[in-house]
């Protein structure tokens, strides 16, 4: 498969939210700002730096390191019992109160409610042979709100269960 | 929040000026506004959708369309009578004070899928002293179509 000549931007972008029933719940996020990050280290685990007299002696792998991540999307309502919206899904209310947490199972074991979230970058639209995801698995998640124009939420993540590129 | 397109909001705009008492539109567009007679000026308003820009926060989906600021302007004309100026000049000012309180109170049609917020006024007299030209800016917070 060629390597794709095309840079994406944000318009190519797409987020969807992931529960953990057998055929997942799913939520794409709409009204949004187009700033999806994660950060990742390249090999997963701290450094632990051992020194000889102010030299180098030997670099060891210590802890694993968590990936963390935001993006941000338009405020339109804080909940909605019928339908339900982004909040809803990673607190596990309103319209998505039966959603079942992808952390329940499998290791590591995360007593929180978390979600797997799957960023799309559209391939196909421009050319290539197919679109590219990262999908991120057990990811706990929080909220931040901020009035303005548009008001605006951020999504923020901490992914425990790693990230797998396609 | 569903898109509103240029034409619409224009025509909203258009609509919520006409309920005031004496206000009438022009039948030429906003920039075409001076061509109109002086015996039929007074209170005579255009409306203009002047600029629009798109929010860079935005990923400008197909469904959901492309979040704009857009400027839409009102100008109209009030004539100021030849005895006690200053009177005409202050129900000239009462006018926009009444064309803002209208068009920022939150109701439907005009608000339904807009955010409108008033940003300026301005005004001029003519040289002749005869009118005075009141021009009102809001800016609109609305998704335009694009699928």
């Amino acid at each position: 498969m060629a390597y794709s000549t095309v840079p994406k931007t944000k318009r190519d972008g797409k987020i969807t939210l992931k529960d953990g029933t057998g055929t997942p719940v799913t939520l794409e996020v709409a009204y949004e700002d187009g700033n999806f990050s994660f950060s990742q280290q390249a090999q997963n685990y701290s450094q632990l730096v051992i020194m000889d007299r102010g030299d180098f002696a030997a670099i060891r792998k210590q802890d694993q390191q968590t990936i963390t991540g935001s993006f941000a999307f338009h405020f339109r309502q804080f909940t909605d019992a019928g339908t339900g919206d982004v909040r809803d899904f990673i607190t596990k209310s309103g319209g998505y109160s039966s959603n079942i947490s992808t952390g329940s199972t499998g290791t590591p074991y995360i007593e929180f409610y978390c979600i797997d979230i799957v960023y799309t970058a559209e391939g196909t639209d421009v050319g290539d042979a197919k679109d590219h995801t990262a999908t991120l698995s057990k990811c706990v998640c929080s909220l931040d709100f901020s009035e303005g124009d548009p008001s605006a939420f951020t999504l923020n993540f901490t992914c425990y269960g790693g990230v797998v590129m396609a | 929040m569903a898109t509103v397109d240029y034409s619409t909001l224009r025509q909203r705009f258009s609509s919520t000026i006409s309920t005031l008492t004496g206000f009438e539109e022009s039948r030429n567009p906003y920039d075409g506004q001076g061509r109109s007679p002086n015996t039929i000026a007074h209170q005579m308003y255009s409306v203009g959708i002047r600029a629009s820009s798109a929010q860079d926060a935005d990923r400008q989906r197909k469904s959901d369309g492309v979040m704009v600021s857009t400027e839409v302007t009102v100008r109209y004309y009030y004539r100021i009578k030849p005895k006690d100026q200053l009177d005409s000049y202050d129900d000239g000012m009462d006018s926009a004070n009444l064309v803002i309180k209208t068009l920022t109170n939150r109701s439907a049609p005009l608000h339904t899928d807009t955010q409108v917020r008033f940003s300026s006024m301005a005004n001029e007299l003519t040289d002749s002293g005869e009118w005075l030209t009141v021009i009102l800016t809001f800016t609109v917070t609305h998704q335009i179509n694009i699928s």
